[in-house]
């Protein structure tokens, strides 16, 4: 099944873009939450702006020639500039995308600064792009090396209940450190606080089917191989769509438990506050999570 | 994979097709750059307060306000303050944005105890960017 997927472009094409969309947003998400980031948005002129932009497709080309985010065929510098074009341009798109989501991006706040905002964060989004293929890839590889044998012993334990349930608990404990690793450094900060205080409800909502999809496209999308290993499952909970979910759920947990060890909520504060905050610390813990399930 | 005839060898359509979108996304986007570098940003910031409704919440009156920046440069902790004169008395009340953007606004409240009868809403400083 996997080599007639791979063997079509369109959707090789498309799991490379989405490669890229999971590396922008794995090495991107702790500076969307950088409100230092959003100022510098508010104060760039034009010539930083283009600069920026010059800086991040520079450094694009650079990591293309390392990492980059396609599964990598011979290198040709004329191919080189083309994919840099590419994944700035993803990084763009997903840089307005997730600022938008959290209200940092607004209409109100004038033609310049959005056009600042957006190009001071496509900078780390960009990079994340540029080293797509190790931060996603790299793993994979990995599990590829991997002799046929470890697959035929997996499969062994999936039979086993005790099986099954040990390979829940991996996966959970997997999403949970993940969870703490990018939430811990984002949890105690005020960032936290101030989306909280722009944020509508539908914004909230946002924020989860966001969540949802973009860690669903880091573990199951970016990489065929971690995919069809996934989709045959060693899990309680079998169907890829669950156990996004269910790993959603872990790290909305270790969110709340961060920010009450900071003492962010506790018991003086409304439900709506509890809530309100942890849906937002959600967001980057579940990529971390995601990133946490790859590497497993 | 079979590459397009006449096209980069290894290059397959769906990524012609994903690059073509991409120099979309990134023309909209330098085209915009080089639109706000061409258009004036020295104007200076100059900031209209507009009062709003004013509402009574327990025993205190909010007033809400806009402020607009009609320059182009970006004011950074721009205080507002509002005065109302109460039986000689002085009754004030401030604010301060962190940032309020060239020809772009914001919006404020200002409480006052008393009834704000002939209140008074200007800014009263900011620092440069």
């Amino acid at each position: 099944m996997a080599s007639s997927k791979e063997s079509n472009p369109w959707y090789s094409e498309l799991d490379d873009i989405l490669r890229a969309v999971s590396g922008a947003f794995l090495f991107g998400i702790p500076l969307l939450y950088t409100m230092e980031v959003w100022w510098a948005g508010n104060q760039v002129n034009a010539l930083h702006m283009a600069l920026s932009l010059g800086v991040s497709l520079f450094l694009l080309i650079i990591l293309d020639y390392g990492a980059g985010f396609r599964k990598k065929k011979e290198y040709r510098w004329t191919i080189s500039i083309m994919d840099s074009l590419v994944a700035l341009a993803v990084a763009i798109v997903c840089a307005s995308l997730s600022l938008t989501i959290i209200g940092v991006l607004h209409i109100d706040l004038g033609l310049e600064n959005i056009i600042g905002h957006i190009t001071m964060e496509a900078i780390p989004f960009g990079i994340g792009a540029g080293i797509s293929d190790y931060l996603v890839e790299g793993q994979k590889t990995e599990g590829v090396d991997t002799p046929r044998q470890l697959a035929e012993k997996k499969k062994e334990e999936d039979r086993t209940t005790r099986g099954k349930l040990h390979g829940t608990l991996v996966d959970m404990g997997a999403t949970g450190l993940g969870a703490v690793i990018i939430g811990f450094a984002i949890a105690p900060a005020d960032e936290i606080l101030i989306i909280a205080s722009r944020l509508s409800s539908l914004g909230m909502l946002l924020i989860i089917l966001t969540s949802l999809v973009i860690s669903y496209i880091i573990v199951f999308e970016a990489s065929f191989v971690s995919e069809s290993k996934r989709m045959e499952q060693r899990g309680i909970f079998q169907h890829p769509v669950v156990e996004t979910i269910n790993s959603y759920l872990v790290a909305l947990m270790v969110s709340l438990f961060m920010l009450w060890l900071f003492q962010t909520v506790g018991t003086d504060r409304s439900w709506y506050e509890w809530l309100n905050y942890t849906t937002i610390l959600g967001f980057p813990a579940s990529i971390g999570g995601a990133a946490g399930r790859l590497a497993v | 994979m079979n590459p397009p005839e006449g096209s980069e060898p290894g290059y397959s359509h769906a990524e012609w097709v994903s690059l073509g979108v991409s120099l979309v996304i990134l023309g909209l986007l330098v085209g915009l750059v080089v639109f706000v570098w061409l258009s004036p940003v020295d104007r200076p910031a100059r900031f209209e307060v507009t009062q709003g409704r004013t509402r009574v919440e327990g025993h205190s009156y909010y007033v809400d306000f806009t402020i607009e920046n009609k320059g182009d440069q970006t004011g950074e902790r721009v205080k507002v303050e509002g005065f109302i004169t109460v039986a000689g008395r002085r009754e004030e009340a401030s604010t301060t944005f962190d940032f309020v953007p060239g020809r772009s606004g914001e919006q404020g409240v200002l409480i006052f105890e008393h009834e704000p009868v002939g209140l008074v809403i200007r800014v009263v400083s900011y620092q440069l960017p």
